[in-house]
């Protein structure tokens, strides 16, 4: 996660995985059932899935270590074929889904009873149950096993085994982030006895749950995995030729031409494109191309308590001048949504009513000039020194520039612009946010004073009291209440310009069968997973 | 005179060089004749067309950017200048052997003395291993090279520049040609090694009845070891005569000019050395007329006019001159 | 000669290990905690623990002096340390890496010299010809083609258009010969080509600079062919400036090699060294940095020995 308008699109959008400090998310209570009864299990009865092939991926970098609490993990996506998390995220980033968990009840705020699903047993045969979640809960609390992950599982007190099966999780003080954590990448579930037997081996020897277990790897080259023959989904949901590839060949190719070229040559099955490809490859007949929401917010970040923009007529000048729809056909290739807010449309804390701020720039104008800025404004700021950063801040430099507003604009490095965020050093800057899941980290970072991307540039009352508020409400629905608030505060008060919510591509060889765009959407993860993909009779 | 069998006979040999500037005429119509056993000398300033002449023979001429124009080359009855590739490389370094000046740079200095001096007779007369070797080792014995067997292993830069020639002069006589075209032999060397290389030289055409060509701008070489003198300028023979003829009785005002610009040991010291006024024309903006004429005090008005063939002035004596100067 | 080697390998060793505390130096003037700024975002850094447990880790809570100590003892038995971004030991990294880069360095070598020389040699004897514009003309283009460009370009013709070769990726050569060439083709061409042009150019001015020697007009009036005196009286001293640039090209083709084989997807130094940048992974940025090194001492040293053999008045000279 960052708060950097700089998003690599490195998963194929359905991995939605945070790196990220403590969640304080609010509770939710996942209910328990059998998977077939779940919504997000649902099969269309003419999809007739085959077993067989090897499904070719590639990824942008290699994954580096295969324990998910050890840094750093490169390919998010593989790590999600061999371990599976205890919760999913909705479809609007809810964390409400029981996936290894059964059912999560919280008993009072400091304490959740968890049921875990029956049957499921690691690659090494061991078997998932309470006793291993315990374990591993512990291995990651223990610093000297350097789980990175260990600052989120801060809260956590003890951990109780009521039956095999059944946990009891003590908070020290009331954790409503606690579903948000489980998935996230705590969640993820590790063999006990592998973790156990070689904390270091694990590294390169992952025991996971998932539908495919690690067959080869080949450091900075390729991973190569194998079909789970006892994957517990399969039988739980009573498809037991689950999953339906015999394995998954993932190649690491660093540049995204070359990816795409491997696509075009029927090297690899399924590629996240970049946007700039989209326009090439939308009519090859050898594809199915699939767009949907991206979980990022690009926008600008204005410094409201030092300098011109303490001004809301001027933090207004900017923002309509800006034609959105343009920059998002000029920068982005198209592929985005207006925003009008930081939160993304179809995030369950995004506030509906809000509009996209208009295209205005005689307003601009006119604001300017009843600020005493009739001749003009000078502003600075920095903007990310990436090849589309430089697209982007040319092109709103440009916008500002018509109505009278001259941006002076550095591109920097993120170590660069780190500082000059620090220092509140601009007036005008990138910003946004990248991985949205739970609301308060995004909306403390940017607008609390305590959080890691504001520095004090942002002192909005309001907000702050909502951003606290909003921490410490466990019902989920009064909590969205709090957040489509703030979000309506944030925008009356222009607190900042908010440019685009992202897409994302992805692009499928016509062989390979089962992407349902619209369940995936409603369900992303859940939805996903309980629907493998497979190729057209089995055949590659 | 001379009455040996003819070897070599060149008959208006002209040679042209594309410059930048435009097309040079570096030989111009030159004809002479070589016999056995005779040593003939090619005089004349530096750029007059004497080493041009020299390389023409054997069709040496870098083409770009020179070009023999016209002419043949008749070597025992055959045109060189008309001879196949094969053929005239059948000729060269075996029948028709070339010494250059400069030996320190006509010597490949990656390459063994040895090895150099072994190549032509590998290459015409297929010499291998120890026959090669021991040829090799004579060769540089009768250039009175010491230790010749070690020496052969030895490369150019380890040598003094008057060995160096010996080596170029054991290399030309390898396969004892009959005619050896020995560019400057001896310049950039002391006196007393050039002595004992032209001895050398005269002694092998002595002994194997080769012709030589002697190419020079030393008068004093001439003097002592031509038999025959072509006097060169501005890339045309301007008089041909016996050597001792010719320091007698110059008749072309240029070789007089010449004479009187070089001390000489035949005359009082007390003689004034005068040199010859003037510079030698640009190639590339050749007097109307004959060439010499800007710098001749004989000059005449047809002299600015028209060139003067070469013509007969007296036995085995001619002259390119409108003007009989009987110095 | 041996003593003339012998005085190369000191040299060499002096230059090593100077380098060596350099690239220390260099390691500790980096901005920033490298470690920290790489595990930065990624941990929690308001978790003072946290932070100190990584710093203690890595050895970076020592003096320098310490520090350095340490890495050089671990380093000279063969201890590289533990890549901080794939857990991997670099010796073990650094070894498997280290046959993909010497295949796209031997092959582009190949690639450069049997296109480089032999245009190079034509181009100085059809000097002027249109054979020798179209080579000039080819060569200047393998110079300046921007070799990210020309490696796209062939593998959208040569694995998408005309699908005869992989687009990328690399298997062993005990694995699958036949695939391992095929797949070597490109990358290796396309690192060859730039140096091909280069050296071509170099061939061609050196060869015409010696054709014009005097003892190339003696070898020819020795009654040679024009093959054999180029062949035998040409090519050896026209090579001695050659050497220098295949050296040079050499040391140079690690910096070919990283975006080669980023593009290529070849798990080798180049991308190793690329990935450590990003990742800021001090550890094998090290060891590349020696890799890179020695690489360069070496080339050298083997210019230097080969000059000794090209050139008889080097081999004195010492």
């Amino acid at each position: 996660m960052s708060g950097d308008t700089d998003r690599r699109a490195f998963v194929l959008g359905f991995v939605a995985a945070t790196f990220a400090a403590a969640l304080r998310p609010g509770a939710a209570e996942a209910a328990g059932g059998a998977i077939k009864d779940q919504p997000w299990a649902v099969w269309d009865k003419n999809d007739k899935p085959v077993r067989g092939g090897y499904f070719r991926v590639a990824a942008e970098q290699y994954i580096g270590k295969m324990n998910p609490n050890h840094w750093p993990v490169n390919d998010w996506v593989s790590m999600g074929y061999f371990h599976e998390r205890l919760m999913f995220n909705d479809g609007q980033y809810k964390p409400t889904v029981p996936w290894l968990a059964e059912s999560v009840k919280f008993e009072d705020p400091k304490t959740v009873l968890m049921r875990l699903r029956e049957g499921v047993t690691f690659h090494d045969g061991s078997a998932f149950d309470a006793a291993s979640i315990k374990y591993q809960m512990e291995w990651i609390k223990d610093a000297k096993n350097q789980a990175w992950t260990l600052g989120m599982m801060a809260p956590l007190e003890s951990i109780e085994i009521v039956d095999p099966l059944t946990l009891r999780w003590k908070f020290k003080q009331p954790w409503a982030a606690f579903n948000g954590v489980m998935t996230n990448v705590p969640g993820y579930a590790l063999s006990a006895k592998a973790l156990q037997a070689d904390g270091d081996k694990y590294d390169i020897d992952p025991k996971g749950t998932g539908p495919y277990l690690l067959e080869e790897a080949s450091p900075g080259n390729y991973l190569k995995l194998k079909r789970n023959p006892n994957w517990w989904f399969a039988k739980a949901s009573g498809h037991p030729d689950m999953p339906y590839f015999d394995g998954i060949h993932v190649s690491v190719i660093p540049d995204p031409a070359v990816r795409l070229a491997n696509l075009r040559a029927g090297k690899i099955d399924a590629l996240t494109l970049e946007k700039s490809q989209y326009a090439a490859v939308r009519n090859d007949p050898n594809l199915n191309i699939y767009r949907f929401p991206g979980n990022h917010t690009a926008g600008l970040r204005f410094n409201t308590t030092k300098g011109v923009f303490q001004d809301i007529r001027l933090r207004k000048a900017v923002s309509h001048a800006i034609d959105r729809r343009a920059l998002i056909a000029g920068t982005q290739f198209g592929l985005a949504r207006i925003a009008s807010c930081i939160f993304p449309g179809d995030h369950w804390c995004h506030n509906p009513e809000l509009k996209p701020v208009a295209f205005d720039p005689d307003l601009s104008k006119k604001l300017l000039a009843e600020a005493g800025h009739a001749n003009g404004l000078t502003v600075k700021g920095y903007y990310p020194n990436t090849a589309i950063g430089q697209t982007v801040a040319e092109a709103v430099r440009n916008m500002l520039g018509k109505v009278g507003i001259t941006w002076q604009v550095d591109l920097l490095a993120p170590a660069q612009s780190a500082t000059r965020m620090r220092e509140a050093d601009y007036d005008l800057a990138t910003g946004g946010w990248t991985w949205v899941f739970d609301p308060d980290p995004t909306a403390t970072g940017l607008y609390h004073p305590g959080g890691g991307f504001n520095f004090g540039r942002s002192k909005n009352d309001q907000v702050i009291a909502l951003v606290e508020a909003g921490r410490q409400e466990i019902d989920l629905e009064k909590r969205k209440q709090i957040y489509w608030q703030m979000e309506k505060v944030l925008y009356d008060a222009y607190e900042d310009a908010w440019l685009w919510w992202d897409e994302t591509v992805v692009a499928y060889r016509k062989q390979v069968q089962g992407w349902k765009n619209e369940g995936f959407m409603k369900y992303r993860d859940a939805w996903f997973w309980a629907h493998p993909l497979w190729f057209k009779d089995g055949k590659q | 005179m001379n009455d040996a069998p003819e070897l070599l006979s060149v008959r208006n040999l002209t040679v042209d060089f594309a410059t930048a500037e435009g097309l040079i005429t570096a030989v111009d119509n030159v004809s002479f004749d070589l016999r056995e056993g005779e040593i003939l000398a090619l005089v004349g300033e530096s750029g007059c067309g004497k080493s041009a002449t020299a390389l023409a023979l054997l069709r040496l001429i870098a083409n770009p950017p020179g070009r023999i124009a016209s002419g043949s080359v008749a070597f025992r009855g055959q045109d060189l200048l008309r001879a196949s590739e094969d053929e005239i490389r059948d000729i060269r370094g075996n029948r028709i052997a070339m010494i250059f000046q400069e030996p320190m740079t006509s010597l490949n200095p990656v390459l063994t003395v040895g090895r150099q001096i072994g190549e032509p007779l590998m290459l015409h007369e297929g010499l291998r291993e120890e026959a090669l070797l021991e040829k090799c080792v004579k060769l540089l014995e009768s250039v009175s090279i010491p230790e010749p067997r070690r020496r052969m292993g030895g490369y150019p830069h380890q040598f003094s520049g008057g060995m160096r020639q010996r080596v170029m002069i054991a290399m030309g006589m390898g396969c004892a040609p009959d005619i050896i075209i020995a560019d400057e032999p001896t310049t950039a060397l002391d006196v007393t090694i050039q002595a004992q290389l032209l001895e050398l030289l005269r002694q092998q055409v002595e002994t194997h009845r080769t012709a030589l060509m002697l190419i020079t701008h030393n008068l004093g070489i001439v003097a002592r070891y031509a038999d025959r003198v072509n006097v060169m300028y501005a890339g045309r023979i301007v008089e041909s005569a016996g050597a001792d003829d010719l320091y007698e009785r110059p008749r072309h005002p240029y070789t007089i000019g010449l004479l009187r610009s070089v001390p000489r040991l035949d005359q009082p010291t007390a003689a004034k050395l005068v040199p010859i006024p003037g510079q030698p024309p640009d190639a590339l903006r050749m007097p109307q007329g004959c060439a010499f004429h800007p710098r001749c005090p004989f000059a005449v008005a047809r002299c600015r006019a028209e060139a003067p063939a070469l013509r007969e002035v007296g036995a085995g004596h001619a002259i390119a001159c409108w003007v009989d100067v009987d110095g | 000669m041996g003593r003339f080697i012998g005085v190369r390998l000191l040299h060499a060793l002096v230059i090593l290990a100077l380098v060596t505390v350099l690239v220390f130096i260099i390691a500790q003037l980096m901005p920033g905690d490298g470690v920290l700024a790489a595990m930065a975002g990624s941990i929690d850094m308001s978790d003072a623990s946290a932070v100190e447990r990584v710093r203690k880790q890595y050895g970076l809570d020592q003096p320098i002096l310490v520090q350095f100590g340490d890495w050089l003892a671990r380093f000279v038995t063969g201890d590289w340390g533990t890549s901080i971004g794939g857990g991997e030991k670099v010796y073990d990294m650094f070894m498997r890496r280290l046959s993909p880069t010497l295949e796209l360095f031997l092959g582009a070598t190949i690639w450069s010299i049997g296109i480089g020389i032999p245009a190079g040699i034509i181009g100085a004897l059809k000097r002027n010809s249109a054979v020798d514009v179209a080579l000039t003309t080819g060569t200047m283009i393998g110079v300046s083609i921007p070799a990210f460009w020309e490696a796209i370009m062939l593998i959208y013709l040569l694995a998408v258009i005309f699908p005869i070769l992989p687009p990328s990726g690399y298997v062993p050569f005990f694995e699958d010969p036949w695939l391992n060439i095929k797949s070597m083709l490109l990358p290796t061409f396309v690192l060859g080509t730039h140096s091909a042009g280069l050296l071509a150019r170099y061939v061609r001015s050196s060869l015409l600079e010696v054709l014009g020697q005097d003892y190339i007009r003696t070898a020819r009036a020795k009654g040679f062919s024009e093959r054999a005196v180029i062949v035998l009286h040409a090519l050896k001293p026209a090579m001695i400036p050659v050497v220098t640039v295949i050296g040079l090209a050499w040391a140079h083709m690690l910096g070919g090699a990283f975006f080669v084989e980023v593009i290529f997807a070849i798990p080798g130094l180049g991308r190793m060294s690329v990935d450590a940048i990003f990742q800021k992974d001090f550890p094998v940025m090290q060891a590349t940095l020696i890799a890179v090194t020695l690489n360069v001492l070496l080339v050298n040293l083997l210019v230097d020995i080969l000059y000794g053999y090209l050139d008889p008045r080097i081999r004195v000279r010492r």
